[in-house]
């Protein structure tokens, strides 16, 4: 067992008293990546809550019942964000990155503290996939919800749309790690290859954000 | 029969990828980069939701599924592509009244069949209601573009009408007419399917714009509405008509964001 709010409450301290000496886009990314980990920590707690209500067999709910969750509670801040500040594109990107990437960073925190860090190769697949794999779903939310604003067309259509997207990339992703072998591989390259291909547009198109 | 079924999957994703790379050269060359672009976010949602079945498929074939994730890309496609043709719809004009008592009247019936047949309630009804997202939009737009005249309404409600009916009663009833009944309520979307896809290649060779790409959805909505109540062969044969109407669809977005010098 371990103790994940006493782990938050570590990481985060730092990082909220760095937010005084931080200024704007800084500031933006650091308050996003301290959201990213409690919503971690929340989805964790829901997740853990309907596994034991719905009774489903051990594995069950990390491969069919996270993905919905965790991406779920990964757009709410985003939405918050999106709709009470009405943002920049620029910043909704950058806050949307700091969320995923502090969700993948408390994720991968308690992940090792539970299994061992031990074997750098599995560390290493661990950082470049799931890590890689909450920022690209995050990505992919804010550049729908940035077009969805862009086209005048933000209705609750296209945002459960942009949702719905996520969830599946990430339900996929588990689906092919939660089995060992050749599935598991192409699980680990999914998020890798999908960063890239999303990254050739974005940083063509960067100026328009 | 699960085999045909898995061929019938990898060719439909076979065909999605060439259709997301052709969009994605689409997107360099045409004008309404708004529809390309949504409609490119709802092919790649339909092409994740099959990865999803054909892993699963590999993976835990056979095993039961609490939550099905594939859903979950198809109503992400039904969502995207409902807002990519809510462009289309005039915001001034008033709410067609046919539209919407079809398309919750049938939607609902059809949610209901779902969830007798299945007994996952949310899925179900999520995938219904992005299902009704769909449908009301489609056919308000149809509806302005004065698409709808009063025998197609008449047809329309009476072939649904009796789909739901045929089916509703051969999920209680067993016997050979009962059979009959629901083997014509598959001709009939079959009839439809096959209707929409004809008339959407005779409008585009005859370089119509917008009817094209309507009724190519049109044709697609009822693909999706047959693949989920249809079992076997049957299945199979709605499936591989529900990829050419997703091909269809592309090609009709083509000639509609292309300008028209070029064609």
């Amino acid at each position: 067992m371990i103790y994940a709010e006493n782990i938050l409450i570590c990481i985060a301290v730092p990082l909220i008293v760095s937010l005084f000496f931080l200024t704007k886009s800084a500031k933006r990314f650091v308050s996003a990546f301290v959201i990213g980990m409690v919503i971690c920590l929340i989805s964790a707690y829901i997740s853990g809550f309907i596994d034991y209500t719905s009774k489903m067999q051990e594995g069950e709910a990390a491969v069919y019942l996270s993905p919905i969750v965790e991406e779920s509670m990964k757009i709410v801040p985003v939405l918050f964000y999106l709709l009470i500040f009405a943002p920049k594109n620029s910043y909704l990107l950058l806050f949307s990155i700091g969320i995923g990437a502090g969700f993948a960073t408390f994720e991968n925190c308690c992940y090792i503290l539970s299994s061992g860090a031990d074997k750098l190769p599995f560390i290493l697949i661990r950082g470049l996939a799931v890590g890689v794999m909450h920022i690209v779903c995050t990505v992919m939310l804010a550049l729908a919800m940035i077009l969805l604003r862009k086209f005048k067309v933000l209705s609750v259509a296209g945002v459960a749309g942009a949702l719905s997207l996520s969830m599946i990339f990430h339900a996929l992703y588990n689906l092919l790690v939660s089995e060992s072998g050749i599935s598991s591989y192409i699980g680990y390259a999914l998020p890798l290859l999908s960063a890239v291909i999303m990254l050739i547009p974005y940083k063509k198109h960067l100026k328009d954000f | 029969m699960a085999l045909l079924d898995s061929i019938n999957l990898v060719i439909q994703i076979v065909l999605l990828m060439f259709v997301i790379v052709a969009s994605v050269r689409l997107l360099k060359r045409g004008n309404n980069i708004f529809l390309t672009i949504l409609f490119l976010f709802s092919i790649v949602s339909w092409l994740l939701s099959d990865l999803y079945w054909l892993a699963f498929d590999v993976l835990r074939s056979g095993e039961h599924m609490p939550l099905a994730a594939n859903e979950l890309g198809e109503c992400a496609m039904f969502l995207l592509l409902s807002t990519a043709i809510s462009k289309y719809k005039d915001k001034e004009e008033q709410i067609s009244v046919f539209a919407a008592c079809f398309a919750s009247i049938f939607t609902v019936a059809n949610t209901a069949l779902w969830i007798i047949w299945s007994g996952e309630w949310l899925q179900d009804i999520v995938c219904g209601i992005s299902l009704f997202g769909l449908l009301s939009t489609f056919l308000q737009i149809c509806e302005e573009k004065k698409m709808l005249k009063a025998y197609v309404k008449v047809v329309m409600s009476l072939s649904a009408f009796f789909v739901i009916l045929f089916q509703a009663l051969s999920t209680y009833w067993h016997s050979i007419f009962i059979r009959i009944l629901e083997d014509i309520s598959y001709l009939i979307i079959f009839a439809a399917v096959v209707f929409f896809i004809v008339l959407a290649v005779s409008y585009m060779r005859r370089k119509v714009k917008t009817k094209p790409f309507l009724l190519s959805i049109a044709a697609f909505l009822c693909g999706v509405f047959g693949i989920y109540m249809s079992p076997g062969i049957v299945y199979c044969v709605i499936f591989a008509l529900t990829s050419v109407a997703g091909i269809l669809m592309f090609l009709t977005i083509r000639r509609e964001v292309l300008p028209d010098d070029i064609r």
